[in-house]
């Protein structure tokens, strides 16, 4: 294996003590500030105060700690337009996403978002399925304005297929065997949810 | 026993403040006849040269001075008039790698004598040596018959040489024909461009100096700066010179094609004339197209149209060649977020002028291509695959789609009055005294909004184009009824392809990359051909009109010399060759050909890079300039008297980079140790294991190879210099040297700090490492 395989690998493990931004901060500085991700953020259409571009402008000049402690970071979608967008070959969406690890690793994450990451945890614990609508409708908030819930029934509907709820589908015992070592391995091993 | 003078240059205390002369002159006098001087260039100097030649009958020349990359020339100058052969000459380099990068005044010397030693040992197995003499062909070739190919043209054949102007379409004119307005930024208006080109067509085949060749391409070249011998491919010539052009044929010809002349938004026939004003003025046959139905046969009344031509081969020979190849446009369905293709008014600006060229689709009415309605608003987008890093993007400027845009929106809102335009820009490049049209187009109402859009949409009939005003920070949905996006500038086709028949040097962007992107514009990387317009970058036609000239007055000087003199540095063969072949493929330049069961090396195509010196067997293969004799000198040289517990580390750096690298590092003052000694090979694959291996036995602490960045050797890529790098290291390491004591390194002439910081981390680790074993056999 070579040595940059092995230190990004180092680098994944929450445990690992150089664990850190993964997203390669030089690249940043390559940034036109053309709004190309921006445009084409689906986020940054409902959310007024969020444009991936102003998270890079942010990301090239605040402390990773600031940007952690940000609450737009988590607003983004993480559908990786930005990324299909930019001619510069940046991704505010893993910018977002390096963000969000140091955030919920530190403990600077909305409560929410530990209340959700729980909820999530304790579905894929059980069932081996990870989100499904209702999980979250204490918290949609902004969110409700872009999720209807009769939407995927009407279009299942129109295509004349049968209501259906993704956990309904039960999980192969040997597959949800695999998905809770997984879990004890990451989230469990790494406390990050023993905490909260 | 033959007679060496020594030369030595003070520069005016640049090389004897570091360096003892005196001291240098008492020690060579024994053996040598010495001189100094303090400016060895000067008239002067070199009158003491060559007196000193003459007086004392000498048969070999060491020049102690500064780089043999500043006075070369001069000082192998200095030996042709004195009489003696000018490669019976050695320059020592003890000023930009030696007085300029050594502290201490003792060492400084040291090496100089060593160095100086060194070269006199070389001299011992120089050979007289002449320069290949070719006599110039008055005649130049023009490849490509744009704007840029055609001023060229004619401006070498107004200066009184024969010019072929080769264009592969059928009638010459290129992409300004189809760009119909120029932008004049005094006037603030648009101009015809048709008007400007249209009579320099008719000057080109008017003039008789000029032979046009059209559907006619490049099909292989040989020779050298001065003679070129060129084949030209030419298509099938189905219509004569007795077309009348009445237009009788296509008016029944049954094939209908998107025309090119048209950025296809309009059908022509397969027998077409390309534009009304097309030259030479006659129609032709797309062959790829033509069913040979003979239609047009039966109602043409000249009898010039013949179905069943062949293409022919014309061999033509010049002395020089200009490359005008010009530029396509970026396809902007790779970029399908913008729908063009999906989305009938998603055009590109192209599309938009021939869409209001009076002689285009719609007879100059701006009407949109869906519904044949005049769109009431439209959105332009910029930088649609320029300054883009994404796949088949072009990461550079196309710099003239600023320009382009406002040319449009100008005529536009001049034209149609009531359209609305909005511009979306990344930022706008409308550099010198373009910044006046973009003033009078904002003043005429045009919105600039800077952001790059994201995508076009269709929704409900009309089309929105999102962006982000990334001045307010607002998300924006602009309906359009027209979109049109300003598609990059890249190297056409063409380019590419004459790229590598010619062997010309390309940019990393597939351009023909000029000599020097300031003070040599027009020319490329091989003598003898030269660049202009599109070919070369992005540029408007100012721009390619001024190097074409630029272009044909390089032609110009070479072309209007009786003869010009060819440095002998290539290889040779020698009795001992059994014609196994094996060099004949190494060389990648096909200067070594088998004639009679013997290699025979062609010098005029040989590049004297010398990688196919060690794949012969029988060691039958050698180097002018640097000869197995003159190389294992230099290394015995360089490594001669080296007292006990001394490091002596032997960089060898490629001639054209490496060594210029070194030189620059002494320009900046920068110091490294004395133990590095400096080998110049004219490219590292002359190396081989035995080289690097004499060299430790001789006492070489350790071995740096550094191979320029740029410079390609023998015709082979920079992957396979590294591939054969590589494998001359293992073969090193196999013989039981420990690797540590081998470095190779890639050298970047701007970045010689570099090189400077890798030999000094070298000779740091050597140092380290300690002196090398003594286990090693000896030779």
């Amino acid at each position: 294996m070579n040595q940059e395989k092995e230190s990004e690998i180092e680098a994944l493990n929450p445990e690992s003590p150089t664990f850190e931004f993964l997203y390669k901060k030089e690249n940043l500085i390559k940034c036109l500030q053309c709004g190309r991700c921006t445009a084409g953020c689906p986020a940054a259409k409902v959310f007024e105060d969020y444009s991936p571009r102003e998270i890079v402008r942010r990301a090239q000049e605040c402390s990773e700690e600031e940007l952690a402690k940000d609450p737009l970071i988590w607003l983004c979608g993480q559908c990786y337009t930005c990324n299909s967008r930019c001619p510069r070959n940046n991704t505010p969406a893993s910018i977002i996403l390096d963000a969000r690890n140091k955030a919920f690793k530190e403990g600077w994450a909305p409560d929410k978002i530990y209340k959700n990451a729980s909820l999530l945890f304790q579905s894929l614990e059980s069932n081996g399925v990870t989100v499904s609508p209702e999980l979250f409708e204490h918290d949609l908030g902004l969110l409700s304005k872009l999720v209807d819930h009769n939407k995927l029934t009407t279009l299942r509907a129109e295509l004349g297929l049968p209501p259906l709820n993704a956990r309904d589908i039960p999980v192969p015992t040997k597959a949800l065997n695999e998905i809770r070592t997984i879990l004890k391995l990451t989230c469990n091993k790494g406390g990050l949810l023993n905490d909260h | 026993m033959s007679k060496f003078g020594v030369f030595l240059c003070r520069c005016d205390g640049n090389i004897s403040d570091s360096i003892d002369i005196d001291r240098l002159d008492k020690d060579f006098k024994r053996t040598n006849v010495v001189d100094s001087d303090q400016h060895l260039c000067s008239l002067q100097g070199q009158q003491k040269i060559k007196k000193s030649i003459r007086k004392h009958n000498l048969d070999g020349v060491v020049i102690g001075a500064c780089s043999p990359n500043n006075h070369g020339k001069t000082f192998r100058g200095c030996m042709r008039d004195a009489g003696l052969n000018p490669y019976l000459l050695e320059i020592t380099n003890i000023r930009e790698q030696c007085s300029w990068v050594t502290d201490d005044r003792k060492s400084a010397t040291k090496k100089a004598r060593d160095l100086v030693n060194a070269s006199l040992q070389r001299l011992e197995h120089a050979e007289s040596l002449s320069d290949f003499r070719v006599d110039v062909t008055n005649a130049t070739l023009v490849i490509g018959g744009g704007i840029a190919g055609i001023t060229a043209a004619l401006a070498l054949a107004e200066n009184g040489v024969k010019t072929y102007l080769v264009e592969k379409e059928p009638s010459i004119g290129g992409n300004t024909v189809r760009v119909g307005k120029v932008f004049s930024p005094h006037k603030m208006v648009e101009e015809c461009a048709m008007c400007s080109l249209s009579p320099l067509m008719n000057d080109v085949y008017e003039n008789h100096k000029i032979e046009l060749l059209t559907d006619a391409e490049i099909a292989n070249i040989n020779g050298t700066a001065g003679h070129f011998n060129v084949d030209v491919k030419i298509k099938p010539q189905s219509v004569s010179e007795r077309c009348t052009s009445c237009g009788e044929c296509a008016a029944v010809c049954p094939i209908e094609v998107p025309d090119w002349w048209n950025a296809n938004t309009r059908k022509r026939k397969a027998i077409y004339k390309p534009f009304p004003q097309a030259v030479p003025d006659r129609y032709t046959i797309d062959v790829e197209h033509c069913v040979k139905c003979g239609q047009c046969t039966k109602v043409c009344k000249s009898d010039a149209i013949v179905l069943e031509a062949e293409p022919s081969l014309r061999k033509i020979e010049v002395g020089a060649i200009v490359v005008a190849t010009g530029h396509d446009e970026f396809d902007p369905s790779l970029r399908p977020e913008y729908g063009y293709g999906r989305f009938k008014d998603v055009v590109t600006q192209l599309e938009l002028a021939r869409i209001i060229g009076v002689n285009g689709p719609t007879n100059g009415e701006l009407l949109r291509p869906s519904d044949g309605k005049p769109p009431k608003r439209i959105v332009m987008i910029q930088c649609v695959g320029s300054r883009d890093e994404k796949p088949h993007g072009l990461p550079y400027c196309s710099s003239v789609c600023c320009m382009v845009a406002l040319k449009h929106a100008n005529y536009i809102t001049d034209y149609f009055p009531g359209t609305d335009i909005t511009v979306l820009y990344t930022d706008i490049r409308a550099p010198g005294i373009y910044e006046n049209y973009y003033r009078h187009v904002q003043e005429k109402g045009v919105k600039f909004i800077r952001g790059r859009a994201s995508d076009v949409k269709l929704k409900g009939g009309k089309l929105y184009v999102s962006a982000e005003d990334t001045l307010r920070g607002q998300c924006l949905e602009l309906d359009a009824d027209l979109v049109v996006l300003s598609t990059g500038i890249k190297p056409s086709h063409g380019t590419i392809q004459v790229g590598e028949t010619l062997g010309i040097e390309l940019s990393d962007d597939l351009f023909v990359k000029e000599k020097h992107p300031k003070l040599e514009g027009a020319s490329t990387n091989t003598k003898g051909i030269y660049v202009c317009g599109t070919a070369q970058g992005p540029k408007d036609i100012t721009y390619s009109v001024l190097q074409a000239d630029a272009a044909a007055l390089e032609a110009l000087s070479l072309v209007g010399q009786d003869y010009v003199l060819i440095e002998p540095l290539s290889a040779f063969v020698k009795d001992s060759c059994n014609g196994c072949g094996m060099c004949v493929r190494q060389c990648k330049n096909n200067a070594i050909k088998m004639v009679d069961r013997r290699a025979t090396v062609d010098p005029m195509l040989c590049t004297g890079g010398g990688a196919c010196v060690h794949v012969c067997p029988t060691a039958a293969l050698d180097l002018h300039g640097c000869t197995e004799a003159q190389l294992e000198a230099s290394i015995r040289g360089v490594l001669a008297g080296k007292s006990e517990k001394e490091i002596r580390n032997i960089a060898f750096l490629d001639t054209k980079i490496g060594y210029a690298a070194a030189d620059n590092i002494g320009a900046a003052r920068l110091r490294y140790p004395p133990s590095i000694r400096i080998i110049s090979v004219p490219s590292v694959l002359r190396l081989a294991p035995q080289h690097i291996e004499l060299a430790f036995q001789l006492g070489a602490d350790g071995v740096f190879i550094g191979q320029g960045f740029e410079a390609e050797s023998c015709g082979e890529n920079f992957e396979s210099v590294e591939t054969r790098l590589n494998d001359l290291s293992k073969q090193v390491v196999q013989r039981g040297i420990d690797p540590t004591r081998l470095k190779i390194y890639r050298v970047y002439i701007p970045h010689f700090v570099g090189l400077h910081k890798r030999l000094m981390q070298f000779d740091d680790k050597i140092k380290e490492t300690g002196e090398i074993e003594e286990e090693l056999t000896t030779p």
